[in-house]
């Protein structure tokens, strides 16, 4: 019983207790006494004493189990049914795995991240086509694609081919504008 | 109780000149045949390929649209199977429970039979959900029609109760994540008095934040991140052979009555607001396993336990749809995501739509039962050739779509805006995802909370602003009152299950020390 309660946890609540702050001191400048029904800061007031208190109450719940020594799964995607015990233990076996699993490489992680900005940024100032083409070839090499001559010549084709669909798919069969930029 | 122009029977009939065109039928087949590949690649989920495809059906008609996205949802569905039973990696959450007997067959070499048994248990759920839909939509609907606005409220607050309480380990999360998606849904000009509330001076917000903006970068841009996290693209290739697919014809009259078993739990459990197929299969597995002849068989590769889940996640779709249309209150975060594709048709699900265009209804049923058709056929003839998917380079695979979700935000509104609040969206997601708390009750919330304030409101104002008056309404409501309960109830079961445990805990603790106590006394 070493394993506590995740600081991250902590970290969520405290989060939550400080947007819940934010969202109290937003709704402060509505006029109070307007009739309940007509209160336009009904609904954010009501969910601003929602997120403090969710927020506190997840901190404390931390910290009890982080004193008794209470470890949880702590899983976005799992059922809180009683499991059959196949599926718990094909769980157990994936966690076990993913434990195992070499750690995460966060330079792939950032490298994929900043592409994303970058491109958000480059498709609707300098040019959609240019910049759809060049992030999806950067994208993929920073993914570790194989950087022999048979593979670019491929990522090359795969490239200009999604960045004719997209242009094709999202501009011309919805008829939406394209953003005047320097690059097509 | 207004009786509405779309009987059950109609409904079958009256959509046929809708759908029944050349371009609707070959969306259809095409959607389904992208949702299977899409589905059969492990993390990518059946609400991110419905999600990032959205853009795509808004020059579609309403028919064509939601025929498309249901499509892709229903392949989505069952392309999960394929690595669930040939790698033992779901391809969706809700294929987790065909791993446990489907992997076995596969090692095996009945990968070819159990792939079969997948197809057809799907197919037959899916086939019965649509069935109950097209019957019980319009007696819902009807119901319904009688609803004010305590109703809607209650229904309203129960949907987002049962998806904070099924969506993850921790409920208290699950509440976090709906409380914040309800915040993003309030951002704009409040609908009854015009002032602008959080939307910290930003023009582009007074109209509020874009849901499928939001969406897509929650269930599609922030997805592709947690795949790189969890380093799948460095995943190696699983070159699988599948024969046999045919061979599951003969175990279906074996399996009829775990199919007609599971097809009715999934339909029920689907309906549940906030629940969806994952819960559906788990139950529907739980269930077969207390009704086996042979429940030591099941976890080792019986064909019973495999179609149990599979039928049941397929079946839950009709389900889901039930509410969303009858009531205009999502089943699940894939369901709200098809409520704000049909909004934007300008198509507003909920008791009118039974009643105005029974028409359009009618074709949504006939463009399910039609995709469940493709299901059946390109599952049973394409299951070889679907196999190689689990080999589609991630290298390629990841770019592409976070161009689709980036071009697909822009086109919303031609507004670069839009793209800003995809990325941010993705960045919440990825956060979610790190700290354990869950994506689908902000969705929900988004989508509910208009229909939750605006009925509070409403409810308000009706009682001069007397909280008390309103909360007697309520309570008064015989369809308002059971459903608070039932709420209630759920909040207060974790805390009940919480106490229940602690105590199991201390008198596990306690026993051997009393034990030890006693041996030490009698030495």
């Amino acid at each position: 019983m070493t394993t506590l309660a995740p600081s991250k946890d902590l970290l969520s609540g405290a989060l939550t207790v400080a947007l819940g702050a934010a969202v109290m001191w937003a709704v402060s400048e509505f006029p109070i006494g307007a009739p309940v029904g007509s209160d336009p800061a009904l609904l954010p007031r009501l969910l601003g004493i929602g997120l403090i208190s969710c927020g506190l109450l997840l901190v404390v719940v931390t910290l009890v189990r982080r004193h008794l020594g209470i470890t949880q799964a702590d899983d976005a995607d799992s059922v809180p049914l009683d499991l059959p015990e196949e599926a718990r233990r094909a769980r157990e076996a994936d966690r076990a795995a993913q434990a195992d699993a070499p750690p995460v490489e966060w330079g792939v992680v950032g490298g994929l991240c900043l592409a994303v900005v970058a491109y958000a940024v480059a498709a609707f100032q300098l040019g959609f086509v240019v910049s759809t083409f060049v992030f999806v070839a950067l994208a993929s090499l920073v993914l570790g694609r194989d950087r022999s001559r048979r593979s670019l010549l491929t990522l090359a084709a795969f490239a200009a081919a999604v960045t004719a669909v997209a242009y094709l798919g999202f501009f011309e069969l919805l008829s939406v504008r394209a953003p005047d930029t320097p690059l097509p | 109780m207004t009786v509405l122009t779309a009987s059950a029977g109609s409904l079958y009939t009256e959509g046929w000149a809708l759908v029944a065109t050349p371009t609707t039928l070959l969306l259809i087949l095409a959607s389904v045949l992208v949702g299977m590949v899409v589905g059969a690649i492990p993390g990518l989920t059946a609400n991110m390929s419905v999600a990032v495809l959205v853009p795509l059906t808004f020059t579609m008609s309403p028919t064509e649209a939601i025929a498309v996205l249901t499509g892709i949802w229903l392949g989505a569905m069952y392309g999960g199977t394929l690595p669930a039973i040939l790698i033992n990696m779901p391809g969706t959450p809700a294929d987790l429970m065909s791993t446990i007997d489907g992997y076995p067959m596969s090692r095996r070499g009945e990968g070819g039979r159990a792939i079969g048994i997948g197809v057809l248990s799907s197919f037959l759920g899916g086939v019965f959900s649509v069935l109950v839909l097209g019957s019980a939509g319009p007696v819902l609907a009807s119901f319904a029609s009688n609803f004010g606005s305590a109703e809607y409220f209650a229904v309203a607050l129960l949907g987002l109760s049962v998806i904070a309480f099924v969506s993850g380990s921790s409920m208290l999360k699950g509440i976090i994540s709906a409380l914040l998606g309800l915040l993003v849904g309030s951002i704009g000009r409040d609908v009854m008095t015009g002032q602008s509330r959080l939307t910290l001076d930003q023009q582009e917000l007074y109209g509020g934040v874009d849901f499928i903006a939001v969406v897509v970068g929650i269930f599609g841009l922030s997805e592709v991140i947690e795949q790189v996290y969890a380093r799948q693209h460095r995943l190696a290739e699983h070159p699988q052979q599948v024969r046999n697919v045919w061979s599951a014809v003969k175990d279906v009259l074996p399996l009829r009555w775990v199919i007609a078993r599971s097809s009715v739990i999934g339909t029920m459990v689907g309906a549940i607001p906030g629940a969806g197929p994952t819960i559906a299969s788990v139950i529907s597995y739980g269930t077969q396993k207390q009704l086996s002849k042979h429940p030591e068989e099941m976890g080792k590769g019986a064909p019973e336990g495999l179609s149990a889940s599979d039928t049941a996640n397929n079946a839950a779709t009709g389900g889901s749809l039930l509410t969303t249309l009858s009531l205009g209150i999502p089943g699940d975060a894939l369901t709200a995501i098809l409520l704000g594709a049909l909004i934007i048709q300008g198509v507003q699900p909920g008791p009118l739509l039974f009643e105005n265009e029974s028409e359009l209804v009618s074709s949504i049923f006939i463009s399910l039962l039609l995709a469940n058709v493709c299901l059946l056929l390109i599952g049973m003839f394409g299951a070889r050739h679907f196999a190689k998917v689990l080999n589609v380079p991630r290298t390629l695979l990841y770019p592409l779509i976070v161009v689709a979700c980036i071009a697909g935000s822009y086109a919303l509104n031609g507004s670069a805006f839009d793209v800003g609040v995809t990325l941010v969206a993705a960045l919440v997601g990825f956060l979610f995802s790190r700290a354990g708390i869950p994506k689908a009750p902000l969705v929900l919330a988004l989508i509910l909370g208009p229909i939750l304030e605006s009925n509070l409101r409403r409810l308000l104002s009706l009682n001069d602003g007397d909280v008390l008056a309103s909360a007697g309404t309520l309570a008064t409501s015989p369809v308002g009152l059971p459903v608070l309960v039932v709420t209630a109830i759920l909040f207060l079961l974790p805390m009940v299950t919480a106490a229940r445990e602690r105590r199991a805990h201390r008198a596990g603790a306690d026993a051997p020390r009393q034990t030890r106590t006693r041996s030490h006394e009698e030495h």
